[in-house]
């Protein structure tokens, strides 16, 4: 039997305090973490319900052009704002592309980008795990390894980060507004997660009571509205984590792609922006040889990490067939299966 | 036969629904009696290990434990009984391994049971099952049929050298081995068909009561039919006179065959009940059916046809390997050999030899689900035939043609001793190419390729066996309000029993269906029954029924003779009356039910209805999709069936078998597979890696029958539950190979094309 405390603070500075306990942890919707405490993964030896704090469920469209995100939005409220989803469709897309209608009803941003991997060797506890278990080894390597990291990964974990929503907000610029104990601070969401390098215990870079409290979007990031997708490719039509998935977003002046921005998911222990390709495409015409080779830039640093070499060829498909979305234009509804690569009319809203 | 309002024939909407989808439905589980205790099963982590319960006594202490079964406590049960075993080719009977209630000192694959907790609630049974101590030693393990039957592999039974549970035989492999070597050309195939498990929406769940002083046990399951549950329960593993024990079953939330056969935990609820005193209470989730369940398929078959020059098939080799898992469940050994049984499907085929292997492996044992054996060799057949028409180059259509049994041949028998009474299954070819546009597919597969995607067209002519071996008795009854009591010993599963039943009462007996009560899955109140599964349901219950009615409605005319003054021969049934015909002069059935002369006797109607054979539905699917080769996903575009189902009691209810069976089939062609790892850990044991299909991979179906009547029963009926499963497989992955052929000369892609193994076959074939 897992025996735990449970806290539910009535400020984000009790909140803090309490969590800044070793064995602490945050408990928002609890949609990873209570099968992390069920599977045994993890043992929070106190939990500190954040769901109460006052002011963090709030989404606010600031006066200078940017969005603020409030970490305990929850991921259909956010998905379903209107004004949100019509300047950040991508976002939308991304959050109707994962899990299922009743764990976005519930998951929150925050805990969004505090999920941890979905690698089986992390959530079998008879498994070596350096991530769950520091220094236990890594069955991933020699195992079941089709889905796992092709960039960034090292010798100690080949684990990838499962977000979808994470990978637009990257290729938008997204901050990680967090609160700790020495007060506010702030983090890109490109260098929020880390790479597993010799210690892929830490996920991020929050230390012992940090908290999230927020999602901020630049004002910039509304520039791409026109022309901006996320484009998963899982498995099974739904309720699946990414194989691979890309966010492709464009600025578009007289034909040309003025901007662009690129990131990629279910690749990395991060979801991974991917400039190289950005610099590509600036200034030129979204044509299928361009967007070929964005792509192969995108993957230029990739190598398998078991037999998952596929998902590098596969990856690269799915970039150039994201920035053709993007360059074909943002559809008039996001469809309720988001850019599915089972579409079979390119940005038509067919399974709306 | 006339039709009438209600009455057969017509698309009358299922009487079930309005209760079963407003939540009022009643389920196993939802049989609560006051002071139910919980039972839980401790089940076994490995696929393979020696094992002692070294300590009981901390768990036996917990707060609110009442009982702690392990093997030892258990030995006056019998074990689970295998009713199916089949003659080995040299003679020999095999051997049958037991399959105990529990296991002792060994398990044999993972969720094996090993000790069954009964406690107040079912939280304090988990904790105590958790206490409990067990010295495990593991062994070795063996999963793959092909390592199974290698020399030096891990061995599962003494019993069965070599992991052969049978090694059986059928036709003539002189004159096989000749035909081949005399042909033109010889055509061969390997494919898998792939393990499934059974996923109905409600999972298994069994109450046992007990009543000291009667001595008489009750026990509420989830099945496919009492009867048969309570004889084996009864004589060979509780060893009480039947007439000790009931047995019930409620709703019942899909079965699909699995539900059928008896489980541990039935006589072990019973059993608890007894030693406690209190009904005890069993309830899979979803975790558990995974590993506590049978699973379905598991085939690798060879398969090679010897043709003449001009494409006639001379003979046909069959070697089927079928997985049995590590214990024989009841049916297990006969689904491969049914399978070989209708091995030269719609084909006239003049000799065969077959070969079929039962295997034993570490892993959960194999048993019917829905089509049990008939769907992994029409699956075989199809996709071998296609190969024929690719290798010699003739066009699939005109190659089955020239091999179809002629209708004029029926009745056919088969080389594999099966005799069809009738069928057209050129004409039902036919019809469906037509419907499915076949012959102008050339056009669509260009738009197809300027989007980037590779179209394929494929379709199956198949056939299967339902409704054979035991009848069925049931009677109908004229009950005091005017109302009609059916007793049957079927049982619904979700099908529509109780419509479609009610729908041959009233074609008879003239009054609306909710005048009409159907009851079944209660021992006590029906006096014999043999289930449901082979899709006898509606074959021989509603060819009984019609009887029974017939008989009670001329039952009902004499009494109501008598009280008219009228000749019997002179009434008519009509508006649930019985009526003086051409007058005005008439009696209800209430009244008559009120007669003097209305005895009991009178008022019900008994009769019974033995099948001479089986009956043979069949027909042609065809599937036309598009695969995306960037990602290997597929899509399926059109989907269109034309099946012979002899006669179509109510095109509802039809329809949705069909349409189901197809989505059961679509699952098993694209997405289902059941994945052991090497040392025996079942790795798709959720939902998160085991694939079912969904509403949004299943096409719309164009369905449409060309019905022959049979000649097996007197409504002409041919079963209907599994034929949508038989006949999905070969379809859809015959149009998948056939885009992939196309597209990248790929000729052999096996169950499931999922979107992985599609990239993989294209990324191989483009380099």
């Amino acid at each position: 039997m897992n025996t735990f405390e449970y806290l539910r603070p009535a400020t984000i500075a009790e909140a803090v305090a309490a969590a800044a306990e070793p064995g602490a942890a945050y408990l928002a919707a609890g949609t990873n973490l209570v099968d992390l405490m069920k599977g045994g993964i993890s043992h929070p030896t106190r939990l500190v319900d954040i769901n109460r704090l006052p002011g963090l469920d709030r989404l606010e469209h600031l006066p200078d052009g940017g969005v603020r995100i409030g970490a305990l939005v929850r991921n259909a409220d956010l998905a379903h704002d209107p004004v949100f989803a019509r300047r950040f469709p991508a976002i939308a897309e991304a959050l109707l592309s994962g899990a299922s209608a009743q764990l976005r009803n519930a998951a929150t941003v925050g805990g969004n980008l505090m999920q941890r991997t979905r690698c089986a060797y992390f959530y079998d506890v008879a498994s070596a795990c350096n991530k769950r278990a520091p220094g236990a080894g890594c069955d991933a390597r020699g195992g079941e390894n089709r889905l796992h990291a092709v960039l960034g990964w090292s010798e100690s974990c080949i684990a990838t980060h499962p977000s979808d929503f994470c990978v637009p907000l990257v290729a938008l610029d997204a901050v990680v507004e967090i609160e700790g104990r020495a007060g506010r601070r702030e983090v890109a969401l490109e260098s929020f997660h880390q790479l597993p390098g010799n210690t892929p215990e830490r996920d991020s870079v929050l230390g012992p009571g940090e908290l999230i409290v927020a999602v901020r979007l630049p004002p910039a990031a509304a520039k791409f509205a026109a022309h901006a997708r996320y484009l998963k490719v899982r498995d099974r039509t739904s309720y699946a984590f990414a194989v691979v998935s890309a966010a492709a977003a464009l600025e578009v002046d007289g034909g040309r792609i003025a901007e662009a921005r690129l990131a990629l998911g279910g690749v990395a222990a991060r979801p991974w922006r991917a400039r190289a390709a950005e610099k590509v495409l600036a200034g030129t015409r979204p044509e299928a040889a361009t967007l070929r080779r964005a792509a192969e830039a995108a993957l230029a640093q990739a190598r398998p990490s078991g037999e998952n070499a596929f998902k590098i060829e596969l990856a690269r498909r799915i970039v150039a067939r994201a920035l053709a979305l993007a360059a074909a234009g943002t559809p008039e509804r996001v469809p309720a299966l988001p850019a599915s690569p089972f579409a079979s009319v390119a940005g038509a809203a067919v399974h709306a | 036969m006339k039709p009438m309002k209600f009455g057969i024939g017509q698309a009358v909407k299922r009487v079930e629904d309005a209760r079963l989808i407003t939540g009022h439905g009643q389920y196993t589980a939802d049989y609560l009696p006051t002071g139910t205790l919980a039972a839980v099963f401790l089940r076994s982590p490995h696929a393979h290990a020696r094992f002692t319960v070294s300590d009981t006594s901390a768990a036996k202490s917990m707060p609110g434990v009442r009982l702690i079964a392990t093997a030892a406590d258990v030995a006056h049960l019998g074990d689970l009984p295998c009713v199916a075993a089949l003659g080995n080719s040299d003679g020999s009977k095999m051997p049958l391994p037991p399959y105990p209630v529990l296991a002792k000192d060994e398990v044999l694959h993972v969720g094996d049971a090993v000790a069954m907790v009964v406690a107040e609630t079912e939280a304090q049974a988990r904790e105590a099952a958790d206490a409990i101590e067990i010295d495990w030693e593991p062994l070795a393990a063996v999963i793959e049929m092909t390592d199974a039957i290698a020399p030096g592999a891990a061995s599962v039974w003494r019993q069965a050298a070599g992991n052969i549970a049978y090694d059986a035989h059928m036709g003539d492999k002189a004159k096989t081995d000749a035909a081949f070597s005399k042909a033109a050309q010889v055509v061969s195939l390997q494919v898998v068909n792939n393990r499934l498990i059974a996923n109905y929406m409600e999972p298994r769940a069994a109450i046992g009561e007990y009543d000291a002083a009667s001595g008489r046990y009750t026990l509420t399951v989830a099945s496919q039919g009492v009867h048969g549950l309570r004889d084996i329960l009864s004589k060979q593993i509780l060893k009480v006179p039947p007439e000790n024990l009931r047995v019930v079953t409620p709703d019942v939330g899909g079965g699909f065959g699995t539900k059928a056969f008896m489980y541990r935990e039935y006589p072990l609820v019973l059993d608890a009940a007894r030693q406690v005193g209190a009904p005890v209470r069993w309830v899979s989730d979803r975790s558990e059916h995974f590993i506590g369940d049978a699973q379905g398929r598991d085939n690798l078959t060879t398969a090679e046809m010897a043709l003449d020059k001009n494409g006639r098939f001379l003979a046909m080799r069959v070697d089927i390997l079928g997985n049995l898992g590590a214990y024989l469940s009841q049916f297990a050994p006969y689904i491969p050999w049914l399978g070989a049984t209708m091995a030269t499907g719609t084909y006239d085929i003049p000799v065969l030899h077959a070969r079929v292997r039962g295997i034993y492996t570490h892993t959960l044992p194999v048993d019917a689900y829905r089509g049990a054996g008939r769907p992994e060799a029409a699956y075989v057949l199809e996709r071998l035939v296609d190969q024929c028409a690719r290798q010699i180059g003739m066009p699939r259509e005109e190659l089955r043609a020239k091999n179809f049994v002629k209708s004029t041949q029926m009745p056919y028998k088969t080389i594999t001793d099966r005799t069809y009474d009738v069928g057209d299954f050129e004409g039902a070819m036919r019809k469906s190419l037509a419907n499915a546009g076949y012959f102008d597919f050339d056009r669509r597969i260009d738009e197809s390729k300027r989007r980037g995607k590779v179209r394929g067209i494929g379709f199956a002519s198949y056939i299967e066996c339902t409704a054979w071996g035991d009848g069925e008795e049931g009677s109908v009854k004229l009950e005091p309000d005017g109302t009609f009591t059916v007793l049957i010993g079927t049982q619904s599963n979700g099908q529509g029993h109780a419509t479609a039943y009610a729908q041959v009462v009233s074609q008879h007996l003239d009054v609306p269906l909710e005048r009409i009560r159907v009851i079944q899955g209660d021992s006590d109140r029906i006096p014999t029954g043999h289930g449901t599964g082979g899709s006898r349901s509606i074959p021989i219950g509603a060819a009984m029924l019609a009887r029974a009615s017939e008989k009670l409605s001329v039952q009902l005319k004499e009494l109501a003779a008598d009280k008219l003054e009228a000749a019997a021969a002179d009434l008519e049934i009509a508006d649930g009356r019985v009526r003086i015909a051409g007058t005005d002069r008439s009696i209800s059935f209430e009244e008559i039910a009120k007669l003097p002369g209305a005895t009991p006797e009178k008022l019900k109607a008994v009769d019974e209805f033995v099948p001479p054979t089986a009956t043979y539905p069949n027909g042609t699917h065809v599937c036309e999709l598009e695969i995306d080769p960037d990602t290997g996903v597929t899509e399926i575009l059109r989907y269109g069936v034309c099946d012979d189902f002899g006669f179509t009691l109510n095109p509802l209810l039809l329809a949705g078998q069909v349409h189901g069976g197809v989505a059961q089939g679509i699952g098993q062609a694209l997405y289902e597979r059941t994945v052991y790892s090497e040392d025996g850990q079942l790795l798709t044991a959720s939902f998160m890696d085991y694939c079912m299909p969904r509403a949004a991979d299943i096409p719309e179906f164009h369905f449409e029958t060309c019905n022959v009547p049979s000649t097996t029963n007197p409504l002409g009926l041919k079963g209907a539950g599994e034929a949508g499963s038989i006949a999905a497989c070969p379809t859809v992955m015959n149009a998948v190979v056939d885009a992939l052929h196309r597209a990248y000369g790929i000729d052999h892609i096996d169950m499931p094309a999922t979107p992985s193994r599609v990239f993989a076959a294209v990324q191989q074939a483009r380099h």
